[in-house]
């Protein structure tokens, strides 16, 4: 397994009262494992996704990478795995405004010390994606797809062994949202795992493995293994 | 670490560049504070040096003039004003009588007009060669022989009309040379012997603006300077030539307290300058920490997304110091920019405006000042930063990119 959650617990206080955002969860996941998880917006996806790419600290509850207790790391530990092994890539808007595309796919790598032909490797994702053209223009003359789809890109420039991706196809019309689709089979078929959220259940396909949250639990729907 | 290092810089310089309007603000306030400094600087130095070297080429320990004459005299000395006072040489014969003193030399002032007559109204500064230890020393530095009769040489601003010549009085003149730059009031005046000055007081002309004179040139004197002897006090000399030549029209000033007053003006000058430069200081680095705050909580987002996308929470602080010291920079430069190019196009309309005998504008001084000035807007700006620096480094990187207020 290369990621495995066992019992996750994360509680907020809110309105003077405990909550648990995210309850008990337990996931597993395989090398090259393309998941899913679905639920109704607030009931605690990002949250998980905070939790597994060490954004949050587990109130309770083990994460484990390529068998590696993570829910002990500090801040400084996880900095390293969200550079080299895990891609996380955000809900909503989540370029840098002030870089070029380009910048905005290479930058941050360089900034965590990651060297290598990244030019390179930028430039083959965005023909990929159909944004080769693109890559010296900034965020604000993209459109909102373009710029999901610039997004991912530098998701997997570094080639990560596990990307995160929160509601990667929300706001985005059934072409783009295909593209995007198309695109994480594809790097699973290479050897990638995904795991993204939706809230829109049309995505599903059956060779998908499909969890679905409800009010911070999480429920094994159907597995691809 | 080496790695990154450029990449901090190019994401710093891609943030100021695409934020113009924020990034000139902040600069701005740099600027002054820079500008502030490199002026402050400039001026003092200017003031306090004009009297330093005024008081080295004089090189006289005690001064002597008319009665109530000494401010005229400082002024002439130190602000290039013109003089004509004079007492009888005979009253001379008494200082052989103080003790103290070592040797002593005179020097006679005649102011010319803004006028028909005269090229300008300069003043002019008669010396004896024989007794001499101000202006003969400085010519044999420079390898000129004494004027002779008609002969003037002239400080170094003076620019006749005609080289070599020059009118006074309805008289034409020949200006042998040129001395040195001394930053003095020298540096404006003519300088010649009694022979010279005779010729100026017998012309017509003279006789019409100021009377036929009373007296011959040899027998009036404007001032006396007086070398101590080693181990002597000047003070002990000036007491004893006030009190002990009785109905005397003189008074002697130890040459410090002849410039008390500029003294004190520069002292004063200083004052003002540190006071002005401590409020100044303090109103950037509070107007630039504000800003540097109040911006970096409109951009948590910006460095949360970072932070997920493992860049370490030191290095997000790293960009925001960059930020400042680039900003640090760039107003350190304007600034000195600034200053140097008013200096070498405008520093005599600025010495008139100012009312300064002179500005310091030695190339290496202003590389010196202009280098001050940089590390001042450099560590202002850098210290402005420290506060939103360690914010975002200390912060959570889910509440950054929640985009919640630090």
């Amino acid at each position: 397994m290369i990621l495995e959650c066992h019992n996750l617990t994360r509680t907020f206080r809110r309105q003077g009262q405990d909550f648990a955002a995210v309850k008990a969860v337990d996931i597993s996941l395989s090398p090259g494992e393309f998941a899913v998880i679905t639920g109704p917006s607030g009931c605690g996806k990002s949250t998980l996704f905070n939790l597994l790419t060490g954004l949050l600290s587990p109130t309770s509850g083990q994460i484990l990478l390529n068998g590696q207790d993570l829910s002990t790391y500090r801040q400084k530990q996880w900095e390293q795995i969200r550079a080299q092994e895990i891609a996380y890539i955000l809900q909503g808007h989540n370029l840098l405004d002030n870089l070029t595309v380009r910048d905005n796919i290479c930058l941050p790598k360089r900034l965590v010390g990651l060297g290598g032909d990244l030019n390179s490797k930028a430039h083959s994702l965005l023909a990929e994606f159909g944004l080769a053209q693109m890559a010296e223009e900034y965020p604000a003359n993209l459109s909102f797809g373009e710029r999901r789809r610039v997004a991912i890109a530098r998701a997997f420039v570094g080639q990560p062994q596990l990307v995160l991706a929160d509601e990667p196809t929300s706001d985005l019309d059934p072409v783009n949202a295909r593209l995007v689709m198309d695109f994480f089979q594809r790097r699973a078929q290479e050897g990638q795992t995904i795991l993204i959220s939706s809230h829109k259940l049309e995505i599903l396909a059956p060779e998908l493995t499909h969890y679905k949250m409800t009010a911070g639990e999480l429920e094994l729907v159907t597995s691809q293994n | 670490m080496s790695q990154t290092r450029a990449p901090i810089l190019r994401l710093a310089k891609e943030n100021l560049k695409r934020r113009p309007v924020r990034s000139w603000s902040m600069l701005f306030l740099v600027f002054v504070l820079a500008f502030a400094l490199f002026a402050t600087t400039v001026l003092d130095d200017s003031f306090k040096g004009s009297l330093d070297t005024t008081l080295a080429r004089l090189g006289a320990d005690v001064i002597v003039v008319p009665e109530d004459y000494d401010q005229e005299l400082a002024d002439s000395l130190f602000l290039g004003s013109l003089s004509d006072f004079h007492f009888e040489r005979s009253w001379l014969s008494k200082l052989d009588e103080i003790e103290g003193i070592e040797t002593y030399t005179t020097q006679t002032y005649i102011a010319t007009l803004a006028a028909d007559c005269c090229s300008a109204a300069t003043q002019l500064i008669v010396f004896d060669p024989e007794t001499d230890f101000i202006i003969k020393p400085w010519l044999e530095e420079e390898g000129l022989p004494l004027p002779g009769p008609g002969e003037f040489y002239a400080g170094w601003q003076i620019l006749p009309a005609e080289t070599g010549k020059i009118t006074f009085f309805g008289q034409d003149y020949r200006v042998v040379g040129k001395l040195e730059k001394s930053n003095t009031a020298f540096d404006t005046c003519l300088f010649m012997t009694q022979d010279t000055a005779q010729m100026i007081m017998d012309s017509p002309a003279y006789s019409a603006a100021f009377g036929k004179p009373q007296a011959r040139a040899e027998e009036l004197v404007s001032s006396v300077m007086i070398r101590a002897k080693a181990g002597a006090d000047p003070k002990a000399i000036a007491r004893k030539i006030n009190f002990g030549i009785k109905d005397s029209p003189l008074r002697a000033y130890p040459t410090l307290d002849v410039f008390q007053t500029f003294e004190v003006a520069a002292k004063a000058m200083n004052g003002y300058s540190q006071s002005l430069m401590i409020i100044i200081l303090l109103v950037v680095i509070l107007a630039l920490t504000t800003i540097f705050t109040l911006t970096i909580n409109e951009r948590t987002c910006e460095f949360g997304l970072l932070a997920s996308l493992g860049v370490p929470r030191r290095r997000l602080g790293a960009v925001i110091c960059v930020e400042a010291c680039l900003l640090g920079l760039g107003g350190g430069l304007l600034a000195a920019l600034l200053g140097v190019i008013l200096l070498a196009f405008f520093k005599m309309p600025l010495q008139l405006a100012l009312d300064l005998p002179r500005i310091a504008s030695d190339p290496l001084y202003l590389m010196g000042v202009s280098g001050k000035s940089l590390g001042l807007a450099l560590l202002v700006a850098f210290l402005a930063s420290l506060y939103s620096a360690w914010r975002i480094a200390a912060a959570e990187p889910a509440e950054l990119i929640k985009g919640a207020e630090l």
